[in-house]
């Protein structure tokens, strides 16, 4: 059993079921999250993935105290989510940034809009100006803090929802899908800072659908028709290549060319599930002749 | 070229007049307003214009740049000066053909075309000097004593501050949609008045649903960052007054007497 106290988040059979509204009142719309168990540890790099409709963003907004459980526990930090009184602490504690990065940022000034969140919780003018600035340098977007958003790229524009939940002093950054809608530069950008933190000491879960920023976590969960599908270490859940494909998953194209590498009779390791990785690989192989 | 757009008609600068608390500036337009209509006489009129220019040119924004903005206002200026002229009654001082102009009517609609003017030129030079954030912060303060009788100063405030926010978001959105109608062979720019009317429903629509639809993912946003109205909220840049906020009060003061004395 995995240790409570190193424990940011803990589910225990967490079920969560969207309520429908038609003519005739209010019907059950099936089960988003059906009955999930897991935990993820303190200054770990998590990564969601599944198919649309698995339940992984409905995940994420439980996580955020967005949406609550309507079976099952969920706890973050300890606190059960359902408790009000632990409601703001939870939605400190676990920040989360979403998807869309024009529909989160509320200020017409850059850095207004990262101090939105210490404001809302009462934090002195002074104490606020230093964790913006701190928050802004973090996402390596201090320059451009007397900007308006709107003057941004998209990638830009995630940047600065990310030092928004920085400047919160969250526990754990919940990342809904960040890089769906940015372009492979932005995308890197924004993946590349989840890296910094999570090195600095952040718990990061990355819900996507890119597998292969999930190759780059320390954990990958696979979400499917709202149950965990597979759990593990990237190369251990990229290694099932045939239930990827049963999913309709991608496969990262690392792990597709080791495949094709080992069929082909070259021993490659199976740890090897990130392009980074497995360039080094082949290059170590062949420079030594 | 949307993206470029700027946000009211901030004019950026450092001058002494952008530096002012934003509540000082909105206070001393206000009073500037009261006291246009307190002058009566030529001396009055030309003590109060004096004052602006003097504004202006502390302001350092360029006269250029006021007048563009004021452009259209300057057709209803020039109706209410010809009405004016026309229909008030008194001593005849010359005629065309029907009309006539009265000693009376000429005063009064010169007085009148006056006080438009400086009116609307200082009014734009408060936002032409104060960040639309600034004037959102400085509305909330001053009506924070209101809400003890049940206005909503803050509530007001943060919705100004996001439809400024998004003005620029939905100007996109539109330009997407329009593009896509255009692309299935919609005509916006050709026909009568009424079929071009026509022609932008099926622009809002689409532009009214996904406002919804951010309206209901920025709520979500502002949730998670611990959004709870405005009790117990603090300010990164709390407003201060300072000296130079003291100096324009006494300025104004001073001209408020001296239009009351010599002007009235």
């Amino acid at each position: 059993m995995a240790n409570l106290e190193s424990d940011i988040i803990r589910a225990e059979e967490l079920t969560f079921e969207y309520l429908t509204e038609d003519g005739g009142g209010l019907h059950h719309g099936g089960r988003a999250i059906d009955g999930v168990t897991f935990s993820v540890q303190k200054g770990s790099f998590t990564a969601i993935i599944g198919s649309n409709g698995s339940g992984k963003s409905t995940l994420a907004k439980n996580m955020n105290a967005l949406l609550f459980p309507t079976g099952g526990k969920l706890y973050v930090d300890g606190h059960d989510t359902t408790v009000e009184e632990f409601l703001w602490e939870i939605r400190r504690c676990a920040a989360m940034v979403f998807q869309n990065p024009d529909n989160q940022l509320v200020s017409t000034i850059v850095e207004d809009d990262v101090a939105f969140g210490p404001e809302n919780l009462g934090i002195t003018p002074g104490k606020i100006r230093d964790r913006v600035d701190d928050a802004l340098r973090a996402v390596g977007m201090y320059e451009f803090r007397k900007k308006a958003p709107h003057m941004l790229s998209g990638g830009q524009k995630q940047r600065i929802a990310i030092a928004g939940a920085i400047a919160m002093h969250p526990d754990v950054i919940i990342m809904d899908e960040p890089t769906a809608m940015l372009d492979p530069k932005g995308r890197r950008a924004v993946l590349e800072i989840a890296h910094t933190l999570n090195r600095r000491g952040m718990t990061i879960i990355l819900i996507t659908h890119f597998m292969e920023e999930a190759a780059s976590a320390d954990r990958v969960i696979i979400m499917e028709k709202g149950k965990i599908a597979m759990d593990g270490t990237p190369s251990e859940v990229f290694s099932d290549v045939e239930r990827l494909r049963e999913m309709s998953l991608d496969i990262p194209v690392a792990v597709d060319i080791a495949k094709r590498m080992r069929d082909a009779g070259i021993d490659v390791p199976k740890e090897i599930v990130t392009e980074e990785a497995l360039s080094d690989f082949i290059a170590g192989k062949y420079d030594k002749g | 070229m949307i993206r470029d757009i700027t946000l009211g008609q901030y004019f950026q600068g450092n001058s002494p007049i952008h530096r002012l608390d934003p509540r000082t500036k909105i206070i001393a337009t206000i009073l500037y307003i009261v006291i246009l209509f307190v002058a009566q006489n030529a001396l009055g009129m030309a003590i109060a214009a004096a004052a602006l220019i003097t504004v202006v040119a502390m302001s350092k924004v360029p006269v250029s740049f006021i007048l563009r903005g004021v452009k259209p206002i300057f057709i209803i200026i020039i109706f209410t000066f010809l009405l004016n002229l026309f229909m008030i009654p008194g001593e005849p001082l010359c005629s065309i053909g029907p009309l006539t102009i009265t000693h009376e009517s000429l005063r009064r609609a010169s007085f009148l075309a006056t006080r438009l003017i400086l009116l609307i030129f200082g009014a734009s030079l408060l936002t032409l000097t104060t960040k639309p954030i600034g004037l959102t912060d400085g509305i909330e303060k001053m009506l924070s004593p209101l809400r003890k009788i049940g206005v909503p100063a803050h509530e007001i405030a943060m919705m100004m501050t996001i439809a400024l926010r998004f003005i620029p978001t939905l100007l996109e959105e539109t330009d997407k949609i329009m593009k896509a109608q255009q692309a299935r062979g919609a005509d916006f720019e050709t026909g009568s008045l009424l079929k071009r009317a026509k022609s932008l429903i099926p622009i809002m629509v689409p532009l009214f649903i996904s406002s919804f639809r951010i309206a209901q993912d920025l709520a979500m946003a502002m949730e998670a960052r611990c959004y709870r109205g405005g009790e117990g909220r603090t300010r990164m840049n709390a407003m201060q007054m300072g000296r130079l906020d003291a100096a324009a009060f006494a300025a104004q003061a001073v001209f408020a007497a001296l239009i009351i004395v010599i002007g009235h």
